[in-house]
C-alpha cells in the first residue's frame, strides 16, 4: 500500500481525522498553537513588567480595566463581526495584534506606568478576540460531528503551546529580559496571521460567521442559561482571587527583579501546560467516562477546595502555585471539555446565546466583579489566609451548584433526544445518556415510553431489567418496541417465547424477529400466519436458522401472491434468502410491477451478504422504474461491487444510460478499484458516458483525495475534450451558423440555429467535462466556483476571470479562448496550429456525428439548407436507433430526394415503431405511387 | 404535422425550457401535442384548474381578465407555464383571435417525464433558481 494511503488510515484509526481533513485540521492546531503561545508569552510578560512597576495591591484596578476593555472589544465584535468575511478579518486581527506588541516594546522605557496598564488591558483583548475568532472559524468549516471528532485535537494545539512557551518564557526571561518577550509574542502572532490566513483561503469562499446576530435581551432567558451564567461567574471569580494570590506571592517572592519574575511566571505556565497537555490527551475523555459530567466539572473547584485549605492550613508560596497550577490546569481541559458537553443538547440559537453570555458578557463582568471585591475588601482582609478562605467559600457554592446543572442537562438530553436534534448522541456522555432513558421507560406517558424503547436497543446489556417488564404492557404498539428493544438478546429468549403467540400481529412478528432462536414448530405454525408481517418474520426466521426446507414453500407462497403486501414481504426476504443459499430465488420480484415491491427487493439484495443478487442488481440500472433503488443498493454494499460494474462500463456495445449509471455507481463508491474504473474510461468514446465518468470521478477524489490517478492520461482527456469544442465552433465557423441565439425568421433560418445551438451544447459539455478533470489534478475549490459561474450569463465573466488566475499557461491556451466573449473568428486564430480544425465537408462529418441530437440537427439542416450532396449520409440515419432521428433524416429526404428515390427510402419506414415516422413514411409513399404495405396492429 | 425536431425547436423559445439541451428538449417534444383551436374558442379559462402549458405554433390568440384583454400572444409565445408544476387556478383566459395551432404539454406527463429524465428536471430548476436570484433583493 502506498505511504500515503498508510498514513491516511494510520490517521483516521488512531485521531479520527478522515482523509481530506489533515491539511485543514493541521492548520487550525497550528493556528491555536500560535495564539495560545502568543498569549502565554505576552501574559507572562505583561505581569512581570506590571508588577515590577506596580504594587500588587494595584491588581484590582487593572482587573476592572481589564473587563471594560475586554468587554468593549466584546461588544464591537459582536457588532461588526457576523458582518465580516473572517478570511480578511482573522489575518488582520493576528497581525494588528502584532504590530501593538511591537510598538508597546519600542515605546517601553519612554513612558510611565500608563504603559503597563494598557499592555495588561490589551493582552486580555487580543485574546479574547482572537480565540473568539479562531473558534468561530473552525465551527464554520466544521459540522457537529467532525467538530467533535477533531475540535479537541485543534484545542491540543493550544496545550502544548502552553507547555512550551511556559518552558520558552522561563529560560529566555533571564536570558534577554522579560521586556524582550513581547518580541517573541508579535513573532507568534504573526505566525497565526500566516496559519489563518492560509486555513481561510483554503476553506473556500470568504466564510460567513456560523452564528448570526445572537437574540436579544428581549427574548427571556431560562433558569438552564441563568444556572450555567452564574456557574460561569462564580468559577471566573474565584480565578480572579487565585490570580491574585499567585500573584502577590509571586510579586513578593521576586520584588525587584523583573526578569526573575517573567521567568518564575513562565516555569509555573509550563509546568501547568505540561500537566494540562497529559491531561487533555490522555484523561480528559477518561475521567468524563468514569465521572459523568458533574463528576469533572466538580474537580477544579475540589482542587481550589483543597488548595485554599492548605493555605490557611499552611501558608506560603507553595499553596498559591498548587491552586494556580490547578486552575489552569483543570480549567483548559477538564473542565471546557466538560462545560462543552452541557452545552451540546441545547437547541443551536440557545447554545449560540450561551456562549456568546459567557464570552461577551459573564467574563469580562466576573473579571470586574473580581476586581471589585478584592477592591471593596479591607486591607487586612487582602491577606493570604483571608483570600483562601473566600476562595473556598466561592468553590463550595461551586460544588453545591452541580447538581442542579447535571439535573438541567438531564432534562436537555432528554429533549434534545426525543426531538432527534443533531449534536446530541449517546457518545456525548454515555451514564447520562443511559440514565436518561431509564427514567423514561419508568415513565407512565406512552409517548416518552415509546420514544425510550425504540432507543433502548442502543444499550441491550445496560437496559434490558428496564425493558422486559414491558412485554406485557397492554399497549400492543409499545409491546412490540419492547420486543425489538430486546433483539438478539439472549437472556430475554424465554420472556419473548410467550408473545409468539400474542394476540396483536404486530408482536407476534417482532416476537418472531427478536428472539434468538424460535421453536422451529412455532416457526411452521406462524409461517402460515394469515398476518403477511408474521409469516414474513418466521421465514426470515427460519432462514436464519438455516431452514431452508421449510422456509422455500412459504417464501414460493409469498412470491407468487397476486396480493402486493405479500410479495413485498417475499421481497424484504430476497437478501436473507440468497444468505442461506436458499434455490431458487424469486428474483423475478426485482422486476415487479409494484414499485414498492421492486423496491424492497432491490434493498433486501443490496444488504445480502452473498454476490449472488449483484448481476441481478446491475441489471437492474437498465430499468426506469427501479434503477436508483438499485443504485442505492448497490452503492450501499459498499467494496466488492466494483467487479460486476466493470463489465457494464467497459462494454461499447452496452446502452449508454445503463454504462452512465454504472459510472454513477462507482463514483458513489468512492474505492481505489472503483476509481481505477473510472479513469480507464476517462476518453470513452461515448461524449455522455465520459461526462458521467468524469463527474463520477470527481465525487470519488473528492470524498478520498488520496485515491490513485494516471496525471498523463488525465491530460490527455483533457486535450481530447478540448479539440472537441473547438472542432464545434470551427464547424459553425465554416457553415456560417449564426453565432448569438435569437428569433429564426424561416424554417432555413431556423434550421441554422438549431444546429448552432447543438454545436454550441457541444462546446458547454466539453468544456464543463474539461474543467471536471482539471478538478481532479488540481484540487481547488475555486474551479468548480468558475465551472458552474459558466452557465449563468451574470457570473460568467467573473468566472472566467477565475480561471485566467487558476489555469496553468498550456490549458489556459486552449481553454480560455472558449470560454471568453468575442467573434469566433477571433478566438479560433488565437488556437491556430494548436488543434486539427478541418474538415473536407463539415456537415457531412456532423451527420455521422454518435450524439443523436447532432445527427438530427445535422439532417434538418441539410434539408432546409438543400444539401443535395448530403443526402447519402442523410439517408443513412434512417436505420437510426433514436425514434426522431429517423423522422428527422426522413422529413430532410423529403426535401433533397425525387419522388421516386423517395419513396423507395421511405418503404423501410411504414413499419416503423415509432408513429410519427411511421405515419410519414405512409405519406410519402402514398404521394410517391408506391404499393401501400400492410400497416401494422 | 410537425416533426419532433420542429416541436423541440419551438420549445427552446418558451423561458421555463431553455436551458435544456437537445436531447431533453426533444423527450419534451415527444409529450408535446398539436392541438388545434378554431377562432372565438377559449382555450384556458380564468379560475379553472391549470393542468397544462401551452404554446403557439400558428395563429393569435388573445388573453383576457375579467374581460379586459391583457396582451396578445402570437407564434412562438407560451402560456401556462406554471401550470406544469404547480396546479392553481388560471389567471387568465386566452382565447383564440384567428385559427390557431398550439402544442400542449399535460401536467401528468411532465411529472412522469420528470421521473425518468433528472436532466429536465435540473433544467427547469436553473431557470427557476434564476428567476429567484434576479428577484430576490440583493
Amino acid at each position: 500500500m502506498e505511504p500515503r494511503r498508510l498514513i491516511d488510515r494510520w490517521l483516521e484509526a488512531t485521531l479520527r481525522i478522515h482523509p481530506g481533513e489533515q491539511r485543514s485540521t493541521l492548520l487550525l492546531f497550528l493556528q491555536c498553537l500560535s495564539v495560545v503561545g502568543a498569549l502565554v508569552v505576552a501574559r507572562a510578560a505583561r505581569d512581570a513588567l506590571l508588577l515590577s512597576r506596580l504594587s500588587p495591591s494595584a491588581l484590582p484596578r487593572v482587573y476592572l480595566l481589564a473587563a471594560a476593555a475586554v468587554g468593549l472589544a466584546g461588544a464591537a465584535w459582536a457588532r461588526v463581526g457576523p458582518y465580516r468575511p473572517l478570511d480578511r478579518i482573522m489575518p488582520a486581527t493576528a497581525l494588528a495584534s502584532a504590530l501593538a506588541l511591537v510598538a508597546a516594546r519600542l515605546v517601553r522605557g519612554l513612558t510611565g506606568p500608563w504603559l503597563d496598564l494598557a499592555l495588561y488591558a490589551g493582552v486580555e483583548v487580543i485574546g479574547a478576540l482572537t480565540l473568539a475568532q479562531l473558534w468561530s472559524h473552525a465551527a464554520a468549516m466544521h459540522d457537529p460531528r467532525s467538530a467533535r471528532r477533531l475540535f479537541p485535537l485543534i484545542a491540543a494545539g493550544g496545550t502544548l503551546a502552553g507547555a512550551l512557551a511556559g518552558l520558552a518564557v522561563g529560560s529566555l526571561s533571564r536570558r534577554w529580559g522579560v521586556e524582550n518577550l513581547l518580541w517573541l509574542a508579535a513573532l507568534l502572532l504573526a505566525a497565526a496571521a500566516a496559519a489563518s490566513a492560509v486555513s481561510a483561503r483554503e476553506a473556500g469562499s470568504p466564510l460567513q460567521r456560523a452564528t448570526a446576530r445572537p437574540p436579544t435581551s428581549r427574548r427571556p432567558a431560562d433558569r438552564h442559561l441563568i444556572l450555567l451564567g452564574v456557574l460561569s461567574a462564580i468559577t471566573l471569580i474565584a480565578s480572579t482571587l487565585v490570580d491574585y494570590q499567585f500573584k502577590s506571592a509571586a510579586a513578593a517572592r521576586h520584588a525587584g527583579n523583573p526578569s526573575a519574575l517573567g521567568g518564575f511566571l513562565g516555569m509555573v505556565s509550563a509546568g501547568s501546560g505540561l500537566v494540562a497537555l497529559v491531561v487533555q490527551v490522555g484523561l480528559t475523555s477518561r475521567l468524563l467516562g468514569w465521572l459523568g459530567l458533574a463528576g469533572t466539572l466538580a474537580l477544579l473547584p475540589a482542587a481550589l477546595v483543597a488548595g485554599s485549605g492548605a493555605a490557611l492550613l499552611a501558608g506560603g508560596m507553595w499553596p498559591a502555585i498548587l491552586a494556580r497550577g490547578a486552575d489552569q490546569t483543570l480549567r483548559y481541559t477538564t473542565t471546557d471539555s466538560a462545560s462543552r458537553l452541557v452545552l451540546l443538547p441545547l437547541p443551536p440559537p440557545r447554545r449560540t446565546l450561551a456562549k456568546t453570555l459567557a464570552d461577551g458578557l459573564v467574563r469580562p463582568a466576573a473579571l470586574a466583579a473580581g476586581g471589585l471585591i478584592l477592591l471593596a475588601l479591607p486591607r487586612s482582609w487582602r491577606g493570604p489566609s483571608a483570600l483562601a478562605l473566600a476562595t473556598l467559600v466561592l468553590c463550595l457554592a461551586w460544588l453545591a451548584m452541580l447538581p442542579g446543572v447535571h439535573r438541567l442537562h438531564l432534562a436537555a438530553l432528554r429533549d434534545a433526544l426525543r426531538k432527534g436534534r443533531a449534536g446530541a448522541s449517546p457518545e456525548d456522555g454515555r451514564r447520562e445518556w443511559v440514565e436518561v432513558l431509564r427514567a423514561a421507560l419508568a415513565s407512565a406517558d406512552p409517548a416518552e415510553l415509546a420514544w425510550a424503547l425504540s432507543r433502548a436497543r442502543e444499550a441491550p446489556g445496560e437496559l434490558q431489567a428496564d425493558v422486559l417488564p414491558h412485554l406485557a404492557h397492554p399497549d400492543p404498539r409499545l409491546r412490540t418496541l419492547a420486543c425489538l428493544a430486546l433483539a438478539g438478546q439472549d437472556a430475554a429468549a424465554e420472556h419473548l417465547l410467550p408473545l409468539l403467540a400474542d394476540p396483536a400481529p404486530a408482536v407476534r412478528a417482532a416476537a418472531l424477529a427478536a428472539h434468538p432462536g424460535p421453536p422451529v414448530e412455532r416457526l411452521r405454525q406462524a409461517a402460515e400466519d394469515g398476518d403477511p408481517e408474521v409469516r414474513g418474520a418466521a421465514l426470515r426466521a427460519l432462514l436464519r436458522a438455516g431452514d431452508r426446507g421449510l422456509a422455500a414453500p412459504g417464501l414460493a407462497a409469498l412470491a407468487d401472491s397476486a396480493d402486493p403486501a405479500l410479495r413485498r414481504q417475499a421481497a424484504r426476504l430476497l437478501g436473507p434468502a440468497a444468505d442461506a443459499g436458499l434455490e431458487p430465488l424469486p428474483g423475478i420480484l426485482l422486476h415487479d410491477a409494484d414499485p414498492s415491491v421492486r423496491s424492497a427487493a432491490l434493498a433486501s439484495a443490496g444488504a445480502a451478504r452473498t454476490d449472488a443478487l449483484l448481476p441481478a442488481l446491475a441489471a437492474a440500472l437498465g430499468h426506469a422504474g427501479s434503477w436508483r433503488a438499485a443504485a442505492d443498493a448497490l452503492a450501499a454494499r459498499g467494496a466488492g461491487t466494483e467487479a460486476v460494474l466493470a463489465p457494464l462500463l467497459a462494454d461499447a456495445r452496452e446502452r449508454p444510460v445503463l454504462r452512465r449509471r454504472a459510472a454513477l455507481v462507482l463514483g458513489r463508491l468512492a474505492t481505489p478499484e472503483a476509481a481505477a474504473l473510472l479513469a480507464r474510461r476517462v476518453g470513452d468514446e461515448d461524449e455522455a458516458v465520459r461526462g458521467a465518468v468524469a463527474e463520477a470521478l470527481g465525487r470519488a477524489i473528492q470524498l478520498h483525495p488520496g485515491l490513485p490517478l494516471e496525471r498523463d492520461l488525465v491530460l490527455r482527456v483533457i486535450r481530447v475534450e478540448l479539440v472537441l469544442a473547438w472542432r464545434a465552433v470551427a464547424a459553425a465557423e465554416a457553415l456560417g451558423l449564426p453565432e448569438a441565439s435569437g428569433r429564426a425568421r424561416d424554417a432555413r433560418d431556423g434550421a441554422r440555429h438549431l444546429l448552432a445551438a447543438a454545436l454550441t451544447e457541444r462546446v458547454d459539455r466539453a468544456v464543463d467535462r474539461a474543467l471536471r478533470l482539471v478538478r481532479l489534478l488540481q484540487p481547488a475549490a475555486e474551479l468548480d466556483l468558475a465551472r458552474e459561474a459558466l452557465a449563468d450569463q451574470r457570473r460568467r465573466a467573473a468566472g472566467v476571470e477565475l480561471l485566467d488566475t487558476l489555469l496553468d499557461r498550456r490549458l489556459r491556451r486552449l481553454l480560455l479562448p472558449l470560454v471568453e466573449q468575442g467573434s469566433r473568428r477571433a478566438r479560433l486564430r488565437e488556437v491556430a496550429g494548436l488543434a486539427p480544425l478541418d474538415s473536407p465537408d463539415w456537415l457531412r462529418e456532423l451527420l455521422r456525428d454518435e450524439g443523436a441530437w447532432m445527427a438530427a440537427a445535422a439532417a434538418w439542416a441539410a434539408g432546409e439548407l438543400r444539401r443535395v450532396d448530403a443526402a447519402p449520409r442523410v439517408a443513412e440515419l434512417l436505420t437510426h436507433p433514436v425514434d426522431w432521428v429517423r423522422e428527422a433524416a426522413l422529413t430532410a429526404l423529403e426535401r433533397l430526394l425525387p419522388p421516386a428515390e423517395l419513396a423507395r427510402a421511405a418503404r423501410d419506414l411504414t413499419a416503423d415503431p415509432f408513429a410519427p415516422a411511421r405515419e410519414r413514411a405512409l405519406a410519402i409513399c402514398e404521394r410517391g405511387g408506391a404499393v401501400r404495405p400492410e400497416v401494422p396492429g | 404535422m410537425i416533426t419532433t425536431v420542429e416541436k423541440a425547436l419551438f420549445l427552446k423559445s418558451v423561458p421555463l425550457f431553455a436551458a435544456l439541451p437537445g436531447e431533453e428538449l426533444a423527450e419534451l417534444a415527444l409529450i408535446a401535442a398539436e392541438v388545434d383551436a378554431d377562432a372565438g374558442e377559449e382555450v384556458v379559462r380564468e379560475g379553472e384548474a391549470g393542468d397544462a402549458l401551452y404554446l403557439v405554433v400558428e395563429g393569435k390568440l388573445r388573453v383576457l381578465r375579467g374581460g379586459r384583454e391583457l396582451t396578445r400572444l402570437g407564434e412562438r409565445e407560451p402560456f401556462g407555464e406554471m401550470a406544469l408544476l404547480d396546479p392553481g387556478p388560471r389567471s387568465a383566459t386566452v382565447r383564440a383571435e384567428t385559427d390557431v395551432r398550439l402544442l400542449r404539454i399535460g401536467r401528468e406527463e411532465f411529472e412522469e417525464l420528470l421521473t425518468d429524465r433528472p436532466a429536465v428536471a435540473r433544467g427547469v430548476i436553473a431557470v427557476l433558481v434564476r428567476r429567484l436570484r434576479e428577484t430576490a433583493p440583493a
